[in-house]
């Protein structure tokens, strides 16, 4: 079990930034964790990033960043797994601080797609699924959401405004969240009537362009020196699936199975004991069949329990208290850092559509169509 | 993408050869080294059936620049006459109301122009069988 704690948080805005780099979002991200830890010096910079070599065309990222951050000398990696590079760098900073060698690691996530045109954006994140084959017929990410979709609502019978509501949940919550990209309610007619992406998947339903940089201080537990503000990385499950073209279940998606199969193992946590889950909706079908697959809804019934209130603020499981990746936005690598330090915030007791007497929180992200997944359990600290 | 990559790849993109394990009774189109299931590495080349059944779609509106001039185009999950599951794109369908369950066969076509290199792609899609 590990004995590793975020000690400060800090993130920019999510937003198109035009006038701000790369380099100058890190560091907004990154001063504000530092400072918020109460000024720890970090010992390694972990980083996050999956597109900057496409959108940016620049790599060895960390170390400039290093340098941009202004540590003359200072152990750096750049971690990179897709849309959950974020998970996979906070993975790695655990490791390096429950093996001994260091006591406070900066993660820094951070992504800026709108240096480039949308359709380019789209190209550089076709970079994530395998080129060889999806890029050469033209299957999109979005495109293959929406195949799932289709299949969604004909094996259940469910119409598209049930899964459509899933973004307009995300929206009604980022209106308190000072952080979000997109701090306004819409409605159902709204999402609906908005272009096609890949029909039936509605341009409202996609997350959309977003730049932004969040940054964590993880650190050992001799290092937490504010209990109040410190929370427990409490553990760590990833796994992996099969690419979508080699599936013969479309409607499942396994890494969220195993990876919680995984976790639950790990920490013998009740379903019961999540007081709030932070999902990787990229697209709004995303959301019931993460909450389905992890089995926290029965298959089929993740729609209805949206319809009945369970996933608002004080339903059964809030979800997306953040507005979520419509919403909040998705700054690809930095998306995961956001997620937690959502979390972080909700277990300071500090987040702006608080969860009362939340303890315990479950942040889920993945690549792709669940290639790879990634479930992160966060507690208050005790 | 470069013209080595284009070649390597393109036996199975031109016909529809899968990689084939006789322990698990199992293909894999794109074709691949390893059995998924079992780790055999001793997968051999079979050709896939050129007729399958369409059992989802949708229509690409929003693309890669270098699929824009084709969009909107439509990508649709098969289930070929041996069971065997492909994602690909569809073609021929502007005078065709779509319909899952309908009858497609593969057809040799197009994909994309490089616009650097001046290549031209090609690949399979499907296209409805007409009665
Ligand atoms: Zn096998």
């Amino acid at each position: 079990m590990s004995e590793v704690y975020i000690t400060g948080i800090g993130y920019t805005q999510v937003s198109e930034h035009w006038v701000k780099s790369i380099k100058q979002l890190s560091l907004e991200a990154a001063v504000k964790a530092i400072k918020d830890s109460g000024y720890k010096k970090p010992d390694s910079i972990v980083l996050s990033s999956s597109l900057a070599s496409f959108l940016q065309h620049q790599e060895a990222l960390s170390n400039l960043i290093r340098e941009y951050l202004g540590f003359s000398n200072l152990h750096n990696i750049k971690v990179e797994a897709g849309e959950c590079s974020g998970s996979a760098a906070v993975e790695v900073a655990t490791s390096l601080i429950n093996s001994g060698r260091f006591k406070n690691v900066l993660v820094l996530g951070v992504e800026k797609p709108s240096d480039k045109l949308p359709q380019e954006f789209n190209a550089s994140l076709s970079s994530t699924l395998d080129r060889d084959y999806y890029f050469y017929n033209g299957i999109t990410h979005a495109s293959l959401f929406a195949l799932v979709y289709k299949l969604y609502m004909k094996q259940y019978g469910i119409k598209q405004e049930d899964i459509a509501a899933f973004a307009v949940h995300d929206h009604a919550m980022a209106v308190n969240v000072d952080y979000a990209q997109y701090r306004f309610p819409i409605s159902i007619d709204r999402v609906l009537s908005s272009p096609n992406v890949s029909e039936p998947l509605k341009l409202f339903e996609a997350f959309p362009t977003s730049d932004g940089a969040s940054a964590l201080m993880i650190s050992s537990k001799d290092q937490v020196d504010n209990p109040d503000y410190a929370v427990k990385l409490e553990a760590i499950s990833s796994a992996s699936d099969l690419s979508f073209v080699y599936r013969s279940d479309f409607l499942s998606f396994n890494s969220l199975r195993f990876a919680f199969e995984d976790l639950r193992k790990k920490t013998k946590l009740a379903k019961k004991d999540i007081n709030f889950l932070e999902i990787h909706d990229s697209y709004s079908i995303a959301a019931p069949l993460i909450i389905e697959s992890l089995g926290l809804a029965e298959k089929s019934e993740a729609c209805k329990m949206l319809k009945e209130g369970e996933f608002e603020k004080d339903g059964t499981l809030p979800l997306n208290m953040s507005g979520g990746l419509k919403a909040r936005g998705h700054p690809i690598g930095a998306t995961p850092i956001y997620q937690i330090v959502e979390a972080v915030l909700q277990l300071r007791g500090k987040a702006s559509n608080q969860v009362s007497n939340a303890e315990t929180g479950l942040v889920q992200s993945m690549s792709n169509i669940a290639d790879q997944a990634y479930l992160i359990l966060l507690r208050r600290y005790k | 993408m470069s013209a080595p990559i284009y070649w390597r790849e393109k036996l199975y993109r031109y016909r529809l050869v899968a990689s084939y394990c006789d322990k698990c009774n199992k293909k894999y189109y794109p074709p691949r080294p390893v059995c998924l299931q079992c780790g055999n590495t001793e997968l051999r080349e079979v050709k896939l059936p050129n007729t399958g059944t369409l059992i989802s779609f949708t229509t690409v509106y929003q693309t890669f620049p270098e699929f824009s001039k084709l969009a909107p185009y439509v990508i649709g999950i098969i289930r070929l006459d041996d069971g065997t599951t492909i994602v690909a794109q569809l073609t021929d369908v502007d005078q065709i109301e779509l319909k899952e369950g309908i009858r497609v066969e593969a057809v040799f076509r197009k994909m994309y122009e490089d616009g650097e290199s001046g290549l031209i792609y090609y690949g399979t899609k499907f296209r409805p069988v007409s009665r």
